[in-house]
């Protein structure tokens, strides 16, 4: 396959760009293209590889056209036939025939034999790194010949490496001899978790165990504690032993006591109880007797003290009601009677502070002074009214005094104002705002300032515009009046012009053409004239006839001999005849020649006329257009031409257009002035009639005055209304004034009247109501004073009438019992009251004490009927008991109850002492305390006591070592843990299982790789030995004669041989020669290849930056070699390259990827 | 003793709960000295190595059960263990519990083997029998169950697992439920890659197919092992990056959720018609390797040391992983060989283009 046509037709940087490799050449198939750099190198060989492969999902090459637009053509020669393609971005059918409809991509790929993308570019394409990576893998190769041969064809210049790589991953797992392996890591990991598991689980006989000894500690505790129960129960019967002792020891003392007591005997019931009761009885009776001795003692001596006070008594009564009658008020009155006195004083001072306030102190009856309620109260309401009317007066006074100011003022102001001008009616006031309102709207100075300033502006831009016609002589009146041809006349012309402009052209290219041809024709026309045709008739001529000759010759004779120059003769005529119709070709040709000559020269005349046609038409036009240009600017046309002219008739549009502005501008101005003159006698006028006579001034300063004006008028009118106002409001207060002066005369007069009725009214000068109000109130006070006086003195006056009463009567009584009747009543009173009490009182003792005697007898005759009584129960208990008094009996009975007791105390001995020993019966335990020695008890219990601890502390002991046991047990647990150690140990396993497989598979593989390229080493190796050799010697420019294999360790290694003898290993070769002798295998390589029958576009992308001159020519040798059985193509940016190409390879076809100045790429042939 | 302490405080639980467990020992607990340190709870009957029939205490009024069971103390049973049953009960319902082949499983040592007509025949309503993971029900004159197992461990014990739950009911009908007990289910998946020609295109299949796998499956968790099948064009990079693809497919199992994938099995091929032209390096390579290198002897010896040396090394229970007799080892050292030498050329090859052409 090869490449006949690159088209690039959007792709990077290029639009519709191609590269013409051309049909396959005879001799080497070698290309170079040259392109500075960013030319596009590179895009080509993706290019190229993308029209094979397919454009990928994300190609950088889509910058300058997009995904969808891009598009690569090609045609290419294929098992010896050209075919089109084309290549576009899609996802499916992205691969065009010429007809752009869709192909299968193995229409391309097929020829490639399954080789892909990565492949095609290892293999069959070369660039500076590679090349580098090349000369470094034979460093890594260690010289290895099959992985050098190999990696050269396939272009795996890493397979060392990789192989390398694989062999470490392979070896992590497992590598002999080895301690840190991957296997040995699971292997570890294993052996934990087996001992892991050994550390948490429980094995079955551990278990065994562990139950054993939960099961002996707890037999041993229970047998110790059974031992321990033994021992306390001993202990427990010793102690009792011991207990019971003492008891029997004080048994036997009560015993011992009981003996020396009186038998019971039997007595009747009750006795016990009786004889203390009469004991008591008889004590109790003896005190109550000398009691009631004594009581009856002192009794007798009270009575005998008592004196008695009949006279007292009978006055009882009545003293009693006296002091209550009188002698309670006199009680009081003793104490309020200075009071009161001193309140009368008072109350008389009171009365005369009043009168002296009211001026009357030397009055007798204050009484009479008093006024009636009636005449009281009109005085009051007189008052009350005063100073209301006095307020009303004040207030009318005052407000009229203010409005009358005011008055004043408002005059005085309408004075002031009226000595100015003249004053405006109204209409006159109207007219001159209307007029004044226009101005303000209109404002015609304003409008004349603009307008002047646009005459200016227009003025300026008219010069402007005049100033781009410069070399016009005259105005622009002058200008506008020019006339000028219209555009569509211009039009015409330009078109005009261009017809014959280019049917000029077109003539001139056809008179050239058709000379050619004219030449052309005359020239083969020699030359066919040349071969000479003449004798080729003649000859003709004559062999005819000697075939004739020959012909009658033979058939008169029918011999070999004249067959022969018969058949001579017929193939000389035979010659003739061909040459003869040869040269009737030629003689046609002739005719033919000269028909087309003729036809030629005609048309050539033809042309030439059109084209002197053209040229006067073009001429016509041109004077047309000048005559017309210097009709307006002379000289313009010749300067600018049609597209001056154009220009200088645009910019006189521009001039009237500016002209026209300007006029209109002036006239703006002259309408401003008018308008403001009108407005200046409008408003002079006005004035004017109002009196006004404003000469010569402004309009603004008119308006101003007219203004002023105004105002004032509007002021005069306010003030004569506010006059008016005044005036009236003066009037009103002068009213009101008079209406307040009658009111208060009334007043005056009735108030008079009123006084006059009382003595108030006396005097010349009536009071003010202030006055009589104060006397008023000091009358009103001045009643109930003397009211209160009046009240006291009766009073005092009673309560002393009651005291004299009461001393009589006091007097008397005293005097009836006896007493003195002079001193104080108070005392003596007393007096009196205390011995009737005295008397009372005694009397009443006196009748208690009686009563008290006779109770008193009739208890001494109850307390003798008991003591006999009591009497004749003693005797009868005393006789019982056989003895002689109560006491003696009373100890009999204890005793008796003691030996009761002690028996009761007896037998509760007896029963404690057999339960403690826990004795069927007394007597046993008895007998069991009688055959005791203490002494040894009390051994035998110090014994048991110390056996008995002993046995506590082994009892804890065992039961802590039970629960230890039991512990140990239930910590077997139950739970997942050791199932999950199972299932991780089973993970392991399977890692383990893993590995080993993986292990082996990567092994074998590798062993398999290896073998493989030992034999594809020796299969290719003579072939691709002897290419290699040569290619390296000539790159080498015969400084290393060849190659050669050497065995060695593994297999063989590459050495060089340098000329005239020597040779180094492959590492050992400097960068420079390595590079060189990678490109070598290469080259072999690819001569491989195509020794296979195929061959596919070989393309390396200027690999020679490190090459000098000399070099290069090999490398470009070596090239040429390869593209003698193959397309080579190289591409470069380094020019000098291209003659060193030319030089080796003379057919080289150098293709350039250049640039021009407007950005277009020019592709050109150069051969 | 941890896990079996564990199993005897869940069949106390059982016990607690008033439910009778009648157990059987199996050809692996026989030799077990574990189980005899055991203390059941009373509820628990372990039967011994004669067989015995044990009446389950009911009222009255109810059709008595009674439950026949055998224990065998050996680990091979090389014959029937049926005729050593007790006879059945009359009027009652028998249930039989034996472990055994039956007619023999794929995959399984014979041991106590019995046809599953005897069984039938032998006048028990339900047989329940154990030691094939694999469940199997047959309904005839008598129920019989294999019941499998609640959980698979591995790809091969792949499948939904189960227990049944039985009810015999009052007129003495059998029904038999399956239970879904398995927390994680093995599953083997194929994906054929044929026809996928770009990368994300098979990391897409991949998580379909695992989708497909997840939509089918009831159980909680899914472990899946994938198996790559087919001819195609990415067959090179699959296994240069099978651990990439592997990570790919942990990747899409994690967003299906609740799905896990255990392994990769590759047995893929490069697209079929390329044709090989001369001079392509790399596919006489491939053609010398299967032609030349890996029939030929010096390769296999090879290749064999390097088995006999790994397994030595091996942990005890690995040490068939190599293949149990050398016609296993060969066939599976040549399968190796074969499967290592397409990756490794595979690696080779696919490396190449990588930084270099220009």
């Amino acid at each position: 396959m090869r490449i006949e046509r690159l088209g690039l037709t959007r792709y990077g940087r290029f639009t519709d760009h191609a590269l013409d490799f051309g049909p396959k050449p005879a001799g080497a198939d070698f290309h170079l293209v040259y392109g500075p750099n960013e030319a596009g190198k590179s895009t080509t060989l993706a290019a190229w590889l993308d029209l094979l492969y397919g454009i990928g999902t994300q190609s950088p090459y889509s910058f300058l056209h997009p995904y969808a637009t891009m598009r690569i053509d090609a045609v290419l020669e294929m098992g010896g036939a050209e075919r089109r393609f084309a290549r576009i971005k899609r996802p499916q059918a992205s691969l065009l025939d010429g007809a752009d409809q869709p192909l299968p991509d193995a229409a391309i790929l097929a020829e490639l034999g399954g080789i892909g993308r990565d492949a095609y570019k290892a293999m069959f394409s070369l660039d500076e790194e590679t090349l580098v990576a090349g000369g470094e893998s034979i460093l890594a190769s260690r010289g290895d010949l099959g992985q050098l041969l190999f990696s050269a064809s396939a272009g795996l210049a890493a397979l060392t490496r990789r192989l390398d790589a694989l062999k470490a991953s392979a070896e992590t797992f497992h590598k002999p001899r080895a301690h840190k392996t991957g296997l040995a890591e699971l292997k570890g990991r294993l052996a934990t978790l087996r001992d892991e598991r050994a550390a948490i689980d429980t094995l079955a006989a551990d278990h065994h165990r562990l139950t054993a000894e939960e099961a002996a500690a707890d037999a041993a505790y229970r047998e110790a504690v059974a031992k321990r129960g033994e021992v306390k129960a001993r202990l427990e019967r010793v102690l009792r032993i011991l207990a019971a002792l003492p008891r029997r020891d004080a048994m036997a003392e009560l015993v011992a006591r009981r003996a020396g007591l009186p038998a019971p005997a039997m007595l009747p019931a009750g006795l016990a109880e009786e004889l203390p009761r009469l004991q008591a009885l008889e004590v109790e009776l003896a005190t109550r007797s000398a009691a009631l001795a004594e009581e009856a003692e002192t009794l007798a001596s009270e009575r005998a003290a008592i004196v008695e006070d009949p006279a007292a008594l009978a006055l009882a009564d009545r003293f009693d009601a006296l002091q209550e009658t009188l002698g309670s008020r006199e009680r009081s009155a003793a104490l309020d009677l200075p009071d009161r006195r001193q309140q009368l004083s008072d109350a008389g001072h009171a009365v005369a502070t009043l009168l002296r306030r009211l001026g009357r102190q030397d009055e007798e009856r204050p009484g009479a002074l008093l006024i009636d309620t009636a005449r009281a109260a009109r005085l009051d309401a007189l008052i009350d009214a005063r100073s209301g009317i006095e307020a009303q007066l004040e207030a009318a006074r005052a407000e009229e005094g203010a409005s009358a100011a005011r008055l004043a003022e408002a005059e005085g102001a309408l004075a002031a104002s009226a000595g100015n001008a003249a004053p405006l009616d109204a209409a006159a006031a109207a007219e001159l705002r209307t007029i004044l309102a226009m101005i303000r709207s209109d404002d015609p100075e304003g409008a004349l300032a603009r307008a002047t300033a646009e005459a200016r502006r227009s003025e300026t831009r008219l010069g402007d515009a005049m100033a781009l016609l410069a070399p016009f002589p005259g105005d622009a009146a002058a200008l506008a009046a020019l006339i000028t041809p219209s555009p569509a006349m211009i039009a015409d012309w330009r078109s005009r012009r261009q017809r014959a402009e280019a049917a000029l052209v077109q003539y001139s290219a056809d008179a050239v053409r058709l000379a050619n041809e004219i030449a052309r024709l005359q020239a083969e026309a020699e030359a066919l004239a040349a071969r000479s045709s003449a004798r080729a008739e003649a000859e003709a001529e004559a062999a005819r006839i000697a075939r004739d000759a020959a012909w009658t010759a033979h058939r008169e004779r029918l011999d070999l001999a004249s067959a022969d120059s018969f058949e001579a003769a017929l193939r000389r005529d035979d010659a003739a005849m061909l040459a003869r119709l040869a040269h009737v070709g030629d003689a046609a040709r002739r005719a033919e020649i000269a028909t087309t000559l003729a036809v030629t020269r005609a048309e050539a005349e033809r042309a030439a006329a059109l084209r002197a046609e053209a040229e006067a038409e073009l001429r016509a036009i041109d004077e047309v257009i000048r005559a017309a240009g210097d009709a307006l600017a002379p000289g313009l046309v010749a300067r600018a031409g049609l597209d001056g002219l154009e220009e200088w008739l645009r910019r006189r549009e521009q001039v009237l257009e500016a002209f026209a502005a300007a006029k209109e501008a002036r006239g703006a101005v002259a309408m401003a002035e008018a308008a403001i003159r009108s407005a200046t006698a409008r408003l002079g006028d006005a004035l004017a009639r109002t009196g006004d006579k404003a000469e010569e001034l402004s309009l603004g300063a008119l308006a101003a005055h007219a203004e002023d004006r105004l105002t004032r008028w509007s002021g005069q009118i306010a003030d004569r209304q506010r006059l008016d106002e005044r005036r009236r409001d003066q009037g009103e207060r002068l009213a009101a004034l008079k209406a307040a002066e009658a009111r208060d005369a009334a007043w005056q007069a009735e108030w008079r009247a009123a006084l006059a009725t009382t003595w108030l009214g006396g005097d010349s000068v009536p009071p003010t109501p202030r006055i009589v109000r104060d006397s008023l109130a000091v009358l009103g006070e001045l009643g109930k004073a003397a009211e209160k006086a009046a009240a006291l003195a009766d009073r005092i006056r009673k309560m002393e009438d009651d005291r004299s009463a009461y001393a009589a009567q006091i007097r008397a009584i005293a005097e009836e019992l006896g007493l003195a009747t002079d001193g104080d009543i108070g005392p003596l009173a007393m007096r009196i009251g205390s011995r009737i009490e005295a008397a009372g009182a005694n009397a009443r003792k006196r009748a208690e004490l009686d009563a008290r005697l006779a109770r008193h007898g009739e208890a001494a005759g109850r307390l003798t009927l008991q003591q006999e009584s009591f009497s004749r129960q003693r005797d009868t208990m005393t006789e019982t008991l056989g003895v002689a008094t109560l006491a003696e009996g009373a100890a009999l009975l204890g005793r008796l109850a003691e030996r009761g007791r002690l028996e009761a105390d007896i037998e509760a001995a007896r029963r404690d002492i057999r339960k403690g020993l826990e004795a069927t019966s007394f007597d046993e335990a008895e007998a069991v305390l009688a055959s005791v020695d203490r002494d040894a008890l009390a051994a035998e219990r110090l014994a048991l006591e110390q056996e008995s601890e002993d046995l506590d502390q082994r009892c804890r002991e065992l039961f802590a070592a039970k629960s230890k046991a039991e512990d140990r047990l239930a910590a077997v647990g139950g739970d997942g843990r050791v199932a999950a150690i199972e299932a991780a140990r089973r993970t392991v396993l399977v890692e383990i299982e893993e590995g080993a497989l993986a292990f082996l598979r990567l092994t074998a593989g590798i062993t398999a790789a290896e073998t493989a390229i030992r034999l594809y080493r020796e299969r290719h190796r003579s072939q691709m030995m002897m290419r290699a050799s040569d290619a390296f010697r000539t790159i080498s420019r015969g400084a290393y004669a060849g190659l050669t294999a050497e065995p060695a360790k593994d297999g063989e290694r590459l050495i060089a041989r340098i000329a005239g003898g020597g040779s180094r290993e492959a590492s050992e070769l400097s960068k420079g020669t390595r590079f060189q002798l990678y490109l070598a295998l290469r080259v072999a390589g690819y001569h491989e290849f195509a020794a296979g029958g195929r061959s596919v576009p070989f393309i390396a992308d200027d690999i020679m930056e490190s090459f000098d001159d000399f070099r290069a020519e090999e490398a470009f040798r070596l090239f040429a070699g390869m593209a003698a059985v193959g397309q080579v193509i190289y591409l470069t940016h380094h020019r000098h390259l291209i003659p060193i190409a030319e030089s080796v390879c003379p057919e080289v076809r150098i293709h350039r990827l250049d640039r021009t100045e407007t950005g277009e790429v020019v592709d050109a042939l150069a051969s | 003793m941890k896990t079996a302490r564990f199993l005897a405080t869940e069949l106390k639980r059982l016990d607690e709960a008033g439910i009778r467990v009648f157990i059987i020992r199996g050809n692996h607990d026989a030799l077990s000295k574990i189980t005899a340190e055991l203390i059941l709870p009373d509820g628990v009957k372990l039967f011994r190595g004669r067989a015995e029939a044990v009446e389950i205490a009911r009222a009255p009024g109810e059709r008595p059960v009674v439950v026949h069971g055998l224990s065998f103390q050996k680990p091979l049973a090389p014959e029937s263990l049926l005729p050593s049953y007790r006879p059945p009960v009359e009027g009652a319902v028998n249930i039989g519990l034996m472990h055994t082949s039956l007619d023999g499983a794929a995959g399984h040592d014979v041991y106590a083997p019995c046809r599953l007509a005897d069984l039938d025949a032998a006048g028990f309503r339900y047989w329940a029998l154990g030691h094939v993971h694999q469940r199997v029900v047959h309904e005839g004159a008598a129920t019989v169950v294999m019941a499998g197992i609640p959980q698979g461990r591995d790809i091969n014990e792949a499948g939904a697992k189960s227990v049944s739950l039985v009810t015999v009911r009052d007129d003495g009908a059998i029904t038999v439920e399956e239970r879904m007990t398995g927390i994680a289910e093995f599953r083997r998946v194929t994906l054929d890659a044929t026809g996928i020609t770009e990368w994300t295109e098979l990391v897409a299949a991949l998580g379909r197919r695992l989708g497909e796998e997840r939509a089918l499956t009831q159980t909680p968790h899914l472990v899946a092992r994938v198996a790559i099948t087919g001819a195609t064009p990415l067959a090179w990079r699959i296994r240069r990056d099978s651990d990439l693809l592997k990570a790919e497919a942990d990747q899409a199992a994690t967003a299906l959720g609740r799905a896990h994938v255990e392994k990769l099995e590759l047995s893929i091929g490069p697209a079929a018609g390329a044709a090989p032209i001369a001079g392509d390096a790399l596919g006489e390579l491939a053609r010398l390797v299967a032609e030349d290198v890996l029939p030929s002897e010096s390769f296999r010896s090879t290749v064999t040391g390097a088995a006999a040396q790994l397994r030595g090394l091996l942990p005890a229970e690995l040490r068939d992983l190599l293949g149990a007799d050398e016609a296993a080892s060969e066939a599976l050292l040549a399968r190796l060989a074969a499967e290592g030498s397409e990756e490794v050329l595979a690696r080779i090859e696919a490396d190449a283009g990588s930084g270099e052409g220009g």
